[in-house]
């Protein structure tokens, strides 16, 4: 195999820069995942560095040096870990599958013709057939690098697959005990039993650890379902207060921070009008072209603008998340009876 | 009046059936599974059916023949539910009630009970535990076709003007196939092909048509990926339930 002494003068410097940028590169690619998770395009790095960088060490070389070794030709291993890689990472959507073969054939043929054409091309006369030892045990050992790849590859996949279906099926199925079996018991215990002393506040109290459970696991996922926000939370107060409106956001999903902030906040103000009294609630919630809205009004005995300014109360720490989220939070000055509270958050599009 | 109540847990179900008789005078029967309750419904003269959406024991026994891939798209049976139910009560003129607890799953079910089986009384298991009364005020809405619409079960119903599941994911035959093929576990092209009888070429271009036509018309502030077929197998896996149900593909074969 080459050594280093058997580069040209400057191409020793090239070596070592070669190696700076590679190690720059990793460090990078262990920060951000490199071009195979942003996929598309950005694979065409890794494929440039595929084809570049041998071609590029062989110019470096005495020509008599490159293919001189019957175990591998100069550099004969830089190509194998990108292209387990490139074989390993599922780097293309399925819509344009047909790229994906048409891509690796290209990409294995090339990493086995390319140093046959480079010892073509530095070889003057015939070329010694150790040369084309060489250049076939390079071939074999890239095209290995790939078969590699595919193998782990798919065997990550199925692995990853598995693990998400199980993961789903165990969430589901505690969902299902929760609703059938635990709503279900504790709906009877309360129908039978809640004229004894103490049991209907301490089903309640059960009731609502309950949807608690539940809204944390709406909570895990990272698009959560606006309407299932809604029904959950509406739910910890349907015995409590009347519910005279409740919104129909649709399929809606929302990005966690922003689900969790409408959750908390409808929440919040549910439990604020319990405590001051409300028995009625209105709560709306629409998207138009920028944000969106929720809004709950109560026919409480009504609440004075100025709590949102009071750092003791909850609500003024409401506010200030909801503006970290480039949101607001609003009270209307009550007009006869009641209050209305709005937030408002930015639309993600 | 005559009424038919179908839940799988017998003993929710059973206070409920008394006090409705007692104090209400209805006569009241209670099953707890879909398959007698369309029979009793065929048999029956019942003014107002009441239905839960899922059974467990059918539910389970479904789902692991669904991770066995035990069950071929066409021919076998699929889930039953409480749909199956409620259009053949629609069938006979009955009043229908869908009784829930309300949760993503069955998300789907309520909307096409809403679109497609005129459903519009709604009531949530919560509800049972302040007693009979609001099954009755449910039962006599259900009656005379009013609507009542539990508050907490309001989110999951399609908002005025939206585009309905027959406009969207019911829409196309061949997307139907794959909607349901992928909620067979199938999660590759290939897979889906093999199932569907589709082309695979034919799976790998509708996916994208999928995605942003029918689920963006569903939902229009829709968040997709750029990887479109996860997005189905996603979506598929949260929502199989529905793409299996046999009411569904009997309407939408």
């Amino acid at each position: 195999m080459a050594a280093v002494g058997d580069l040209t003068g400057s191409g020793r410097a090239l070596l070592y820069a070669l190696a700076a940028v590679h190690t720059g590169a990793a460090l990078l690619i262990q920060r951000t995942g490199g071009p195979f998770t942003r996929a598309d395009g950005w694979t065409v790095l890794w494929i440039g560095a595929v084809i570049v960088v041998p071609l590029l060490s062989a110019h470096l070389l005495r020509p008599e040096h490159y293919a001189d070794d019957p175990n591998c030709v100069a550099l004969c291993s830089y190509p194998a870990a990108p292209v387990l890689f490139f074989a390993f990472y599922p780097w293309l959507t399925v819509e344009r599958g047909y790229l994906r073969p048409a891509t690796e054939l290209l990409l294995v043929l090339a990493v086995v013709v390319e140093p046959l054409l480079i010892v073509q091309l530095l070889t003057v006369g015939p070329v010694p057939s150790k040369s084309y030892l060489s250049v076939g045990v390079s071939g074999a050992w890239n095209v290995l690098a790939f078969l590699a790849g595919k193998t782990v590859g798919r065997l990550f996949r199925k692995a990853a697959q598995l693990q998400m279906d199980l993961q789903r099926r165990d969430y589901q199925e505690f969902f299902d005990f929760l609703h059938s079996e635990v709503e279900g018991a504790l709906a009877v215990i309360q129908r039978e039993d809640a004229d004894r002393a103490g049991v209907a506040d301490e089903l309640r109290r059960l009731y609502n650890s309950l949807t608690k459970r539940r809204i944390k696991m709406q909570m895990a996922e990272e698009n959560v379902r606006v309407a299932a926000v809604f029904a959950e939370t509406l739910r910890t107060y349907a015995g409590v207060l009347t519910i005279a409106e409740s919104p129909r956001p649709g399929m809606l999903t929302l990005p966690r921070p922003l689900a969790r902030m409408i959750q908390r906040t409808l929440g919040d103000l549910l439990k604020n009008a319990t405590q001051h009294g409300a028995t009625q609630v209105e709560v709306r919630f629409r998207i138009d072209d920028r944000d969106l809205h929720l809004e709950v009004d109560d026919d409480g005995p009504g609440l004075d603008p100025a709590v949102l300014d009071d750092p003791a109360r909850s609500l003024h720490k409401l506010r200030a998340d909801a503006r970290e989220l480039g949101g607001e939070l609003r009270c209307d000055p009550a007009t006869t009876r009641g209050t209305r509270l709005r937030l408002t958050l930015p639309f993600p599009r | 009046m005559r009424i038919l109540m179908v839940d799988d847990h017998p003993y929710y179900i059973a206070s409920v059936r008394n006090d409705l008789a007692a104090r209400h005078g209805h006569q009241v029967d209670c099953l707890n599974d879909p398959r007698t309750a369309v029979a009793a419904i065929s048999r029956g003269d019942y003014d107002v059916v009441i239905a839960d959406i899922l059974y467990d024991v059918l539910l389970n026994e479904f789902e692991a023949r669904r991770a066995a891939h035990t069950i071929r798209l066409t021919g076998d049976e699929l889930l039953l539910s409480g749909l199956t139910v409620l259009q053949a009560a629609a069938t006979q003129g009955a009043g229908l009630v869908i009784l829930t607890g309300g949760d993503p799953l069955r998300s789907l079910h309520l909307r096409y009970a809403y679109e497609e089986l005129k459903v519009r009384v709604y009531l949530s298991k919560t509800a049972l535990s302040d007693g009979a009364e609001s099954v009755n005020a449910a039962a006599i809405a259900a009656a005379e076709r009013r609507g009542r619409i539990d508050p907490v079960l309001n989110p999951y119903l399609p908002a005025d003007g939206a585009a309905a599941l027959r406009q969207t994911l019911l829409q196309h035959e061949a997307r139907r196939m794959i909607w349901r093929a992928a909620a067979l576990n199938n999660h590759t092209r290939h897979e889906i092909s093999a199932v569907t009888g589709l082309a695979s070429r034919t799976v790998g271009n509708l996916i994208p048509a999928i995605i942003d036509e029918d689920l963006q018309l569903l939902d229009p502030h829709l968040r997709t990926s750029r990887a479109k077929f996860n997005d189905l197998i996603n979506y598929a896996a949260t929502h199989w339930a529905f793409f299996l149900d046999e009411a569904v593909r009997r309407a939408f074969p």
